[in-house]
């Protein structure tokens, strides 16, 4: 959308005939998503913390995890934001290169979590846990595990996949400083799930 | 360009205060004190590192302030009810964690 029309939107109460939030379309559907999206984080979650209470008793995630190598996870994915968020702004600004140098540099933050989340999910897999059992306590607790950090995962799979489209079309000059916005709306979703769980699951 | 300049800084800050709240985060998840109050710190701050990374990376400071009311009682409203109501329900489990 041209920007002084948006901004014209922005300042006048709305009449109808023009966008409500002074946004295109794509952008407002990307937001209405998220929050669909961040709702069905907050029912995992949820769901977790009910089963959690109701047993009582938890595995200290401190015998089962390594702390260093999560906090370096949540490290790479706030980066990969901040990669991000620096690639919308050369969008705007219409700085090609900029653009498709940052978009790389977030698949390459998104593609090292994946790397240790497989890392992880391997280690305790080994380790002995199933979605049905795990050697620490609770049968629960490896079926909370799977489900919350393998929904994220697939958010992260899909948001490199949305990514990857991106940095080659704007190789190929083929963007709009928008497409390159909206895109950037789902991948810090994706971070800002990662804060929740993070916090959720691995600290309390 | 100098306003754009001060927006790559302002990313760069909140990428800061984002890592310094995940230590603290660490720390506040390592500490013996009682679940309730950790759990309160630990929401407080996945709150504030979430309003963070929703207002300027997702630059809802600059959308209209109707969509940001969308998304802020979207989310944070609806997801505080589905986890206040069980967990009224599970508050004789808190009386015993409380002095844990």
């Amino acid at each position: 959308m041209n920007r002084s029309a948006a901004s014209q939107v922005a300042e006048s109460p709305w009449g109808g005939g023009v966008a409500p939030f002074a946004t295109s379309w794509q952008k407002l559907m990307m937001w209405i998503f998220i929050v669909t999206d961040g709702l069905l984080f907050a029912g995992l979650l949820v769901g977790y913390g009910v089963i959690r209470v109701a047993n009582g008793s938890w595995p200290d995630q401190g015998e089962v995890f390594h702390m260093n190598f999560i906090a370096l996870m949540t490290f790479t994915l706030i980066t990969s934001s901040l990669f991000m968020a620096s690639a919308v702004g050369g969008a705007q600004a219409g700085k090609k290169s900029h653009v498709t140098l940052y978009v790389w540099l977030t698949i390459l933050g998104g593609l090292s979590f994946l790397g240790m989340q497989a890392y992880e999910w391997t280690t305790v897999i080994h380790e002995g846990a199933r979605l049905t059992s795990n050697p620490w306590g609770v049968p629960q607790f490896g079926s909370c595990f799977f489900i919350i950090t393998g929904f994220h995962g697939m958010h992260v799979i899909t948001g490199v996949t949305i990514l990857l489209i991106v940095a080659i079309r704007s190789a190929l000059g083929r963007y709009s400083a928008e497409g390159v916005e909206i895109a950037g709306l789902y991948w810090h979703f994706v971070d800002l799930v990662w804060v929740f769980i993070f916090a959720f699951f691995y600290l309390i | 360009m100098t306003a754009e300049s001060h927006g790559y800084g302002i990313y760069w800050i909140i990428w800061g205060v984002l890592l310094v709240l995940t230590f603290v985060m660490i720390s506040i998840g390592e500490a013996n004190m009682s679940y309730l109050i950790k759990g309160a710190l630990l929401l407080v701050g996945a709150a504030a590192k979430a309003l963070l990374i929703i207002f300027y990376f997702m630059h809802l400071r600059l959308e209209k302030a109707g969509l940001a009311v969308i998304v802020l009682v979207g989310i944070f409203l609806t997801g505080f009810l589905m986890f206040a109501l069980p967990a009224y329900d599970g508050a004789h489990v808190f009386e015993n964690l409380l002095y844990r």
